[in-house]
């Protein structure tokens, strides 16, 4: 990971503001802060790790809006909603948009402390799942389509002999393919292969 | 009609029936007639001869007609000498004339009446005679075709204008004179000047037309009546004024005509009274009619010896008036005594003319004490010593600072305690002079419902603010949450620096301070709520109306804020001053954008706004429009809109807009709704209070 997590805070009270700065600083966390979702939006980049504070009522566009607009731009930013006043309609679509929590302020520093570090937790971890499932795709390209189809039964744990009565293959042809397999999938064995092509696939 | 009038009309009437009694009685013409005869008669017995000169031919003749029998020579002698006197004495013109209308003699009275010498008439012809001034057609046809025809003519009328006397009337009595055989006939034409007579006549005629009408013309009815009550003669203009016809009247006693028998002996004392004293009498009377009563005055005047005249008036109109008018002095008198109000009433100079017992028991003075006095003893200073100036300003300029209006001022009691009264002051002339009639109410008694009134409305208030900041509870939760959030942030920040050990004590003190100042702002929230919620007493100060707007427009925002409306204000551009209680005015602010919230949430239409305009209007009051963009006012809302416990919300109270508007008609203002003006949907709330303007207010009680 090349950037630093960084906490994104969307909230129009100045103050408010001030202080979630002041808090995440004490905390050693990067943190920026912005007084709407436009002006947000206008400078994000999608490839920054980090975690979005959004305060739910906002001006101009409603962080409800934002999380939409957040959505549409693949940008998948772990989002912790903040709001001083909750009632489940608000807080359920918050949670559908992809938020990962929804908090009632005040909050209690620490409590919002330990929701950021796992949201940025969360974040980090979708990155490495997203880098991963990046190589493994890259790997399963330059497999023949013979090889393609052994992985399959690989990961479906199929040992070699059944692999080769489901493909009127002989076992020595099966073995053969199946080392050229771990060689272009960087992996040692067979469950290495497929814990890799299962993750990749978000399973 | 007045008293001299109608002693005027009394004496023409005294004068006319004297008149009508003359002319009706004085048989003067058969009298006149009758004298004829007699000289007629007189002359049948003319002597033969006369001792005048003049004559003796005439009488010579006459007494040859009268007697043509031999007759004692002597004796005829006698009797024409006497006829001769006679002829000569008597003062109607003769004239004898023969077949051929030749003059052959005239008497004394004749020439001297005509004013001609016997030598200039002797034996010329009657209608040559004088200038041909007998020359008269009437005369002509008397002498040439009458006579011939009848021998005798009387009483024939001719007019004729003569040399030496004028225009005359003449009354001819003309008789054709047989003499012995062989003679021819005479005629004897004598002559009667009724010249005057016919004159006066003829005015007394006129006289009597003028009369007539002049009767008829009056209203008034007229009786002849006897010492005993007989009617000797009546009239009226109109029959239907009479109680019976003039045919049952006439002749008939008053003891048996329809008046009661009470009222028949007061008019026959009248009676009495006129005719023995000679004055004028006058009683009035009613007589009862099928119709109800009349009421009839009558003046009762001496005209003749033993008779009166009555000159009778119907009064009934103005009895009924008159009635009236004392019914209704005693009506207003039973107000003025019955009243609440105390009435006073003073001349220009202040002098109390009338206390009404209301006043009496309001001052504690009796009107003997006041009247008399000046009315400013029933005020305090400074009022006491400024009421001259009143007055005598309000004469001088005419301009009206009390008068016709109603105004609470302070009045003073007897035993000197002050209270506040409600004054009326209209003003009426009388003999000339300026009266003012203060109306006066002791207003202490209402004054007291009035202030338990607004401490009733007070409390209603408060619970109409409490159920308000239940609305509002949700966004004033997140206006709190915001600085507390703040404060838990800078202190958590704070706590850590200071565990992990690597900061400095200024960059936590910039920390600390920022914590306190929002944890401030916090309790200023709080103190801003608390307020409002506040159960307290209405207190009244001079405030800008555009202050409390803002105050409002706060204490909304995050309302408006969790609804993303607009609040557009647009207030004016100088300050406008009210007098009023600011919580109050406050509340009812809140309530009328509540509500306008309400409506553009249930419209749910794109745009979301709020127009709230602060201004003075035409009339000089200060302003604020409330527009909304909401679903506007349906027909059934808006009638019952005012009515309590009436409302379109599932959990409201019904109470806002009644108790916004008793707050705001407690302030001398108005509160009014109606859809927009300018053609979007929405509704308009139109909140109007009076401004406050310096000065103390200039009071008095006249």
């Amino acid at each position: 990971m090349s950037a630093e997590p960084t906490v994104f805070v969307i909230d129009d009270n100045a103050e408010v503001r001030r202080s979630l700065r002041a808090l995440m600083k004490s905390a050693g966390l990067a943190v920026e802060t912005y007084a709407s979702g436009e002006e947000f939006l206008d400078g994000y980049d999608a490839s920054r790790p980090g975690c979005l504070l959004l305060d739910i009522r906002l001006r101009g566009s409603s962080g409800l809006d934002l999380q939409d607009e957040l959505r549409r731009r693949n940008a998948a930013l772990p989002v912790i909603v903040m709001t001083g006043y909750g009632n489940v309609p608000t807080s359920v679509r918050a949670l559908r948009g992809g938020a990962i929590d929804f908090l009632q302020k005040p909050i209690a520093p620490k409590r919002l402390l330990e929701r950021i570090h796992e949201a940025l937790e969360i974040d980090r971890h979708a990155r490495e799942v997203a880098t991963t499932r990046t190589a493994v795709a890259a790997r399963l390209a330059r497999l023949t389509p013979r090889e393609r189809e052994i992985t399959e039964l690989l990961v479906a744990g199929k040992s070699s002999k059944e692999i080769a009565a489901a493909l009127h293959l002989s076992v020595r042809t099966v073995e053969g393919h199946r080392r050229g397999v771990l060689r272009k999938m960087e992996v040692s064995s067979a469950a290495h292969l497929a814990g890799t092509v299962l993750r990749a696939r978000g399973q | 009609m007045s008293k001299r009038k109608q002693a005027k009309a009394a004496r023409l009437m005294r004068a006319t029936n004297r008149g009508t009694s003359v002319r009706r009685n004085d048989s003067s013409d058969q009298a006149d007639t009758g004298a004829n005869k007699e000289v007629s008669s007189v002359n049948a017995q003319l002597p033969r001869e006369n001792s005048d000169p003049q004559l003796p031919s005439l009488a010579e003749e006459l007494c040859t007609v009268s007697t043509p029998s031999d007759v004692a020579t002597d004796a005829l002698w006698e009797v024409g000498w006497a006829a001769g006197a006679i002829i000569n004495t008597v003062r109607e013109p003769l004239l004898l004339l023969d077949a051929s209308l030749r003059v052959q003699g005239g008497n004394a009275a004749f020439y001297q009446t005509f004013q001609v010498a016997r030598e200039e008439t002797q034996d010329r012809l009657l209608f040559e005679l004088g200038n041909h001034q007998w020359d008269i057609p009437r005369l002509r046809t008397l002498l040439e075709e009458r006579l011939p025809q009848n021998r005798r003519i009387s009483d024939f009328d001719v007019e004729g204008e003569f040399q030496t006397i004028g225009r005359r009337s003449l009354l001819l009595n003309a008789r054709v004179l047989a003499r012995g055989p062989g003679r021819s006939e005479l005629i004897l034409l004598a002559i009667e000047d009724v010249t005057e007579r016919k004159r006066e006549k003829d005015a007394f005629q006129r006289n009597e037309a003028r009369m007539r009408a002049l009767l008829d013309a009056m209203p008034d009815m007229m009786f002849r009546i006897s010492r005993d009550g007989t009617y000797l003669d009546v009239h009226a203009a109109k029959r239907s004024d009479l109680l019976r016809t003039p045919g049952e009247i006439l002749g008939s006693n008053i003891r048996q005509g329809s008046l009661p028998g009470e009222v028949a002996d007061r008019c026959l004392a009248a009676i009495e009274r006129a005719l023995d004293t000679g004055t004028v009498q006058s009683i009035e009377y009613a007589v009862p009619v099928p119709e109800g009563v009349r009421h009839y005055e009558a003046r009762v005047i001496t005209s003749e010896r033993d008779e009166v005249v009555a000159i009778v008036r119907d009064i009934t109109e103005r009895k009924r008036t008159e009635q009236k008018l004392r019914e209704s002095e005693a009506r207003v008198r039973s107000i003025l005594e019955t009243v609440a109000e105390g009435i006073v009433s003073i001349d220009d100079h202040g002098t109390v003319l009338s206390f009404n017992p209301a006043a009496e028991k309001i001052f504690g003075y009796t009107a003997d004490e006041v009247i008399g006095r000046n009315v400013k003893m029933l005020m305090p200073p400074p009022y006491r010593e400024l009421h001259d100036n009143f007055i005598v300003s309000y004469l001088s300029t005419g301009v009206q600072k009390v008068i016709g209006s109603r105004r609470e001022v302070v009045g003073r009691r007897k035993n000197g305690t002050t209270f506040p009264m409600e004054v009326g002051v209209s003003e009426f002339h009388e003999g000339g002079g300026h009266r003012f009639t203060g109306i006066v109410r002791d207003i202490a008694e209402r004054k007291q419902a009035e202030e338990q009134v607004r401490q009733r409305q007070a409390e209603l208030a408060h619970v109409l603010r409490v159920s308000t900041m239940g609305e509002l509870a949700s966004g004033l939760a997140h206006e709190l949450n915001q600085p507390l959030s703040a404060v838990a942030n800078d202190v958590e920040a704070c706590a850590a620096y200071v565990r992990s050990g690597d900061t400095t004590a200024d960059s936590l003190l910039e920390l600390l301070e920022h914590a306190a100042s929002e944890a401030l702002r916090a309790g200023e929230i709080v103190h801003h709520l608390r307020e409002f919620v506040e159960k307290r007493e209405p207190q009244l100060a001079v405030l800008d109306l555009r202050d409390l707007v803002r105050s409002v427009a706060r204490l909304l925002e995050p309302e408006l804020r969790q609804h993303r409306i607009t609040l557009r204000l647009d207030p004016a551009p100088a300050a406008l001053p009210i007098c009023a209680d600011g919580v109050q005015i406050e509340q009812v602010l809140v309530n009328i954008v509540q509500n306008a919230i309400d409506a553009i949430l249930e419209a749910g239409g794109d745009q979301k706004e709020v127009g709230v305009r602060i201004s003075q209007n035409e009339d000089g009051m200060a302003e604020i429009a409330v527009h909304d963009t909401g679903t506007g006012l349906s027909a059934g809302v808006a009638e019952r809109i005012y009515e309590p416990f009436f409302t379109t919300k599932p959990h409201g109270l019904g109470m806002g807009i009644p108790i916004s508007r008793s707050i705001i008609e407690a302030h001398h203002g108005r509160l009014s709704m109606a859809p927009r003006a300018d053609g979007l949907s929405g509704t308009t709330v139109r909140l109007v209070l009076p401004l406050y303007t310096e000065g103390p207010p200039s009071e008095s009680i006249a």
